[in-house]
């Protein structure tokens, strides 16, 4: 093998190549520095293949049996706890931050102002009770019992979101904000979703 | 079972590695590499023996990948590779883990998302799988003569885009190799 031939180089890193055509070929490589420095690179790549072999997760067989409906469900996959742990503790940080924030009476806040607390406590799912109030007139402004301002300006606001509260009465909104200031129970969501659920 | 258990241990890695370097995100390989054993489990009876099972089982894989970057191709989730946008939900391309990577190798994986699917498919089938060139030819339905050449080709590919990318010595991988060598593939 006089001349260079990079299938043959090739071929002789996987072993392929017959023994004589192999002989011929390091011969020439002795005298030929090119395909000495192709072979050197063709045998890094198979390094670099070695390298970038990367073993499956653990849960692979069992999960792949189970899937085919031969074995045991497998432990679920750690990343997928470590999520549901994540959004837990995410949830719990909010929650907790939002009771220290809150001042000691602030369950009063979301309850639209201009109604009553004993009316506050009689909201459904429907949405607030009507109030036999025309639309457009000026709600009743909450006692000031030595608050301090700032707290008294979140009052004016609330004022005025529970003026249209009451205004609004009888159209989808009113009852979409009653939704938004206290959701309604929903059903507890499906574990594991239904397309990530294993096969049978 | 037992037997079959057995099999997907046998060849899991293999599978998955293909799945890998194909779709390139770790949640989809795992998947794959699943949906290809459980075609084999569901195709056993199916299957004739003309070849060997691995070889069969091979075949399942590039087919599986294959229409999988389809389907990403058809809803526009193929983007032109880039190592920044690579998803940050595969922990193998992490910055911390990727520093642990030799630098060739993970220069390799970039490297193997530019080629043609079918090179990449020739290529891992040989490194990955360990195949022979007929075993290959076989997979891929090809001679052996054809798996020899583009095998040769796709290596010079692979080399030149390492090249272009500094991870290979430019010297080593001179025009002038290409135009000598080039003229026999």
């Amino acid at each position: 093998m006089s001349s260079c031939n990079i299938e043959a180089i090739s071929a002789l890193l996987d072993g392929e190549l017959p023994e004589d055509e192999a002989a011929l070929l390091f011969a020439h490589m002795e005298e030929c520095p090119a395909c000495r420095v192709l072979y050197q690179d063709f045998t890094a790549l198979r390094d670099g293949f070695t390298e970038l072999e990367t073993q499956p997760p653990d849960t692979f067989v069992p999960g792949t049996v189970y899937r085919i409906g031969l074995g045991e469900e497998p432990p679920r996959r750690r990343r997928v706890i470590a999520s549901l742990l994540g959004v837990a503790a995410c949830l719990a940080a909010v929650f907790v931050i939002s009771q220290n924030m809150a001042p000691p009476d602030a369950i009063n806040d979301f309850a639209p102002a201009g109604v009553p607390e004993n009316e506050s406590s009689v909201l459904t799912n429907e949405g607030y009770n009507v109030i036999d109030e025309e639309p457009g007139a000026i709600p009743i402004a909450p006692q000031d019992n030595g608050k301090v301002n700032d707290t008294a300006d979140d009052r004016v606001e609330e004022d005025e979101r529970g003026f249209d509260l009451i205004g609004d009465t009888g159209n989808g909104e009113s009852q979409n904000a009653a939704e938004n200031a206290e959701p309604s129970p929903s059903p507890e969501p499906s574990y594991p979703p239904s397309g990530h659920s294993p096969a049978p | 079972m037992d037997d079959f258990a057995e099999f997907v241990k046998q060849h899991e890695k293999a599978v998955y590695n293909i799945c890998l370097r194909s779709c390139r995100s770790a949640d989809d390989a795992f998947d794959l590499s699943q949906e290809v054993f459980i075609k084999a489990w569901r195709g056993m009876d199916s299957f004739r023996g003309d070849a060997a099972p691995s070889t069969w089982l091979y075949r399942l894989a590039v087919n599986t990948c294959a229409d999988f970057a389809r389907k990403k191709a058809r809803s526009r989730e193929v983007i032109p590779f880039n190592d920044q946008e690579i998803s940050v939900s595969d922990e193998r391309y992490e910055p911390a883990l990727v520093l642990e990577k030799k630098e060739l190798s993970l220069a390799l994986s970039l490297a193997l998302a530019e080629l043609p699917p079918e090179s990449r498919h020739i290529l891992l089938l040989r490194e990955s799988a360990g195949l022979s060139y007929r075993e290959i030819g076989e997979v891929m339905s090809l001679e052996e003569g054809t798996v020899k050449s583009r095998l040769a080709r796709a290596r010079m590919a692979l080399r030149e885009i390492l090249s272009k990318s500094g991870n290979i010595s430019p010297n080593s991988s001179s025009k002038s190799q290409e135009k000598k060598g080039g003229e026999r593939l």
